[in-house]
């Protein structure tokens, strides 16, 4: 961390830091200012982020910080920002809607230069971009973090503008639909019947989420008295419910006890919001129509249209379908134009589209660029690091960590990953928006 | 190291959200520390074992009320590294609690032992 640069936001830090936690806490700020300090580049670089979530201003602000001289603009027209990892509490009625609803004024740093216009257009090869307003911007560094695009259109019938209406519920679109989406499942608690929760095969964004809505789902059946009239079905495209074994096993052994059915590779294809009846396709093109009182409706990820459309998406491989950017798995720079880097969603890496992913990335990303920029090979390497706080009810959850190979990886060895835990569920509710913005800022 | 980095992080920037409810706390619990000094109080030993039933007092009900105070319930605690964060929390809220005790219960006795 540069001092230098942010001395009286960083000095009331590290009073208050070494009020709350004496010696170590002040060892160890001590500790990431000087390594940080030390990596200070001085540079006249124009440095572009295509996006504002979680990853683009974390890289934002980090690069502020390292670099001296730079010119760092940020390009995206999304005035709001909106914490998702809390899109699940809003949608099965624990957090108020206010809570994942911020500003992105409020985190930019002042010295970034912030474009409000989407991007239009990447152009690797005159290393510039178009803007939707049709300004052409040169860059000397490029970092992708645009987020994916919720492909809801290759549900047919499907509409958002429905969601919390005829049972239609989907934690996914942001704030509103979250809240619309709390009103469908309240509503169907109260009665009870069928219940559909979906899957798709393509990478998702908080692949736990899916999971999560349903062990919530159960639990407010559970609370309303109505699971026993309730019948509740998991229709995954895929042959599983979750990429890391351990976990798909654990979740399966779970839902058994509850009493949730689980149908394989079958993907939802249609929907009739009216009739309340959604088909399923299976990978042989068989199709079953079922009827429904509630159904979640987990969309088809992909990169949006101006990536896949580009030269910097994946032109062969798992990843081409889905137009992911095309970095290098280890070290998250372009596989065909160095100049570029990927972080967060956009990324067509095995696994990981969490916040959790960005916290751990955004600094490997922001120090291989200031490598570069300096002259050097990008000196770290990402292992895949994803973590879901799985909710299994109201008040308890699992504290999964895993990485590129699906190993779970616990960064407190103390703590058992499958083991449903407080503290776990303390985290999703109370301690992870904080460490959420301390990303934003840049400062973990 | 990080952890340690990452848990004074969440702190601040709770602390951040927070701010006007610690100033205000802060503020008062300064005042009446300052309002105790003026008052002579009853003997140092007596003070330290009132105030130590108080911590124990305030950390068992803090323990019991945590949980029900974060959506969930003391059922949910069934893992051992819960209770050991809970118990962990449970004592802070108790020295918070303690902490305002503290200069209360001096002007409490201090007076009493005036009026005799």
């Amino acid at each position: 961390m540069d001092l230098s640069n942010t001395p009286t936001q960083v000095l009331s830090r590290r009073r208050l830091l070494g009020m709350l936690g004496g010696l170590p806490v002040a060892a160890a700020l001590s500790t990431h200012s000087n390594s940080a300090r030390a990596e200070r580049v001085k540079t006249q670089a124009r440095i572009v982020i295509a996006g504002s979530g979680l990853a683009g201003i974390a890289v934002a602000s980090r690069l502020q910080r390292m670099l001296d001289g730079a010119k760092i603009i940020v390009v995206d027209a999304k005035e709001m920002h909106n914490y998702q990892p809390g899109y699940t509490l809003v949608a099965t009625g624990v957090w108020p809607v206010d809570k994942v609803i911020d500003r992105n004024v409020d985190f930019l740093p002042s010295s970034v230069e912030w474009i409000k216009e989407m991007v239009a257009a990447f152009d690797p090869v005159s290393k510039s971009i178009t803007t939707t307003g049709g300004q052409r911007i040169q860059y000397d560094y490029l970092v992708v973090a645009t987020g994916l695009h919720l492909d809801y259109a290759q549900i047919e019938g499907m509409d958002v503008k429905m969601i919390g209406q005829h049972g239609l519920a989907s934690v996914y679109p942001g704030p509103q639909a979250a809240t619309a989406t709390w009103q469908a499942m309240d509503a169907f608690r109260a009665k009870g019947g069928e219940a559909l929760m979906t899957l798709p095969s393509t990478p998702l964004k908080c692949a736990g989420a899916p999971l999560k809505m349903t062990f919530m789902l159960m639990d407010r059946l559970r609370q309303a008295g109505t699971a026993d009239r309730s019948k509740v079905t998991f229709h995954s495209a895929l042959g599983n419910v979750f990429g890391v074994k351990a976990v798909n096993d654990n979740v399966l052994a779970r839902w058994k006890a509850l009493g949730v059915n689980v149908e394989f590779t079958h993907r939802l294809a249609a929907i009739d919001l009216a009739k309340r009846r959604a088909t399923f396709v299976t990978p042989e093109g068989e199709k079953t129509e079922q009827g429904y009182d509630f159904i979640h409706v987990v969309p088809p990820m992909r990169a949006p249209y101006v990536v896949k459309a580009s030269d910097l998406a994946w032109k062969d491989g798992p990843f081409a379908a889905g137009g992911w950017l095309e970095v290098d798995k280890d070290t998250l720079r372009h596989r065909r134009f160095p100049e570029v880097f990927g972080l967060g969603d956009i990324n067509g890496t095995p696994r990981g589209k969490t916040a959790a992913t960005v916290k751990k990335s955004a600094p490997i990303v922001a120090q291989n660029l200031v490598d570069v920029i300096a002259g050097r090979e990008p000196s770290m390497k990402f292992d895949g690091y994803t973590s879901c706080p799985l909710i299994v009810r109201e008040g308890s959850a699992m504290l999964i960590e895993f990485d590129y190979e699906g190993r779970l990886t616990p960064s407190l060895p103390l703590i058992d990953p499958l083991q449903e835990s407080y503290l776990a569920w303390l985290m999703k509710y109370q301690l992870l928006k904080p460490a959420y913005v301390a990303v934003l800022r840049g400062h973990v | 190291m990080y952890e340690i980095w990452l848990t004074a992080n969440v702190l601040f920037e709770l602390a951040r959200v927070h701010w006007p409810w610690l100033l205000g706390l802060s503020v008062l619990w300064i005042l009446l520390v300052a309002i105790r000094r003026g008052v002579r109080g009853r003997e140092r030993r007596h003070r330290v074992g009132l105030l130590a039933l108080i911590w124990v007092i305030a950390s068992v009900l803090a323990v019991l009320t945590v949980p029900a105070m974060t959506r969930s319930a003391l059922s949910n605690v069934t893992y051992i590294v819960d209770w050991l964060n809970l118990l962990a929390i449970g004592a802070g809220i108790g020295a918070v609690i303690t902490a305002f005790a503290w200069p209360l219960l001096g002007l409490v006795l201090g007076n009493r032992r005036a009026a005799h």
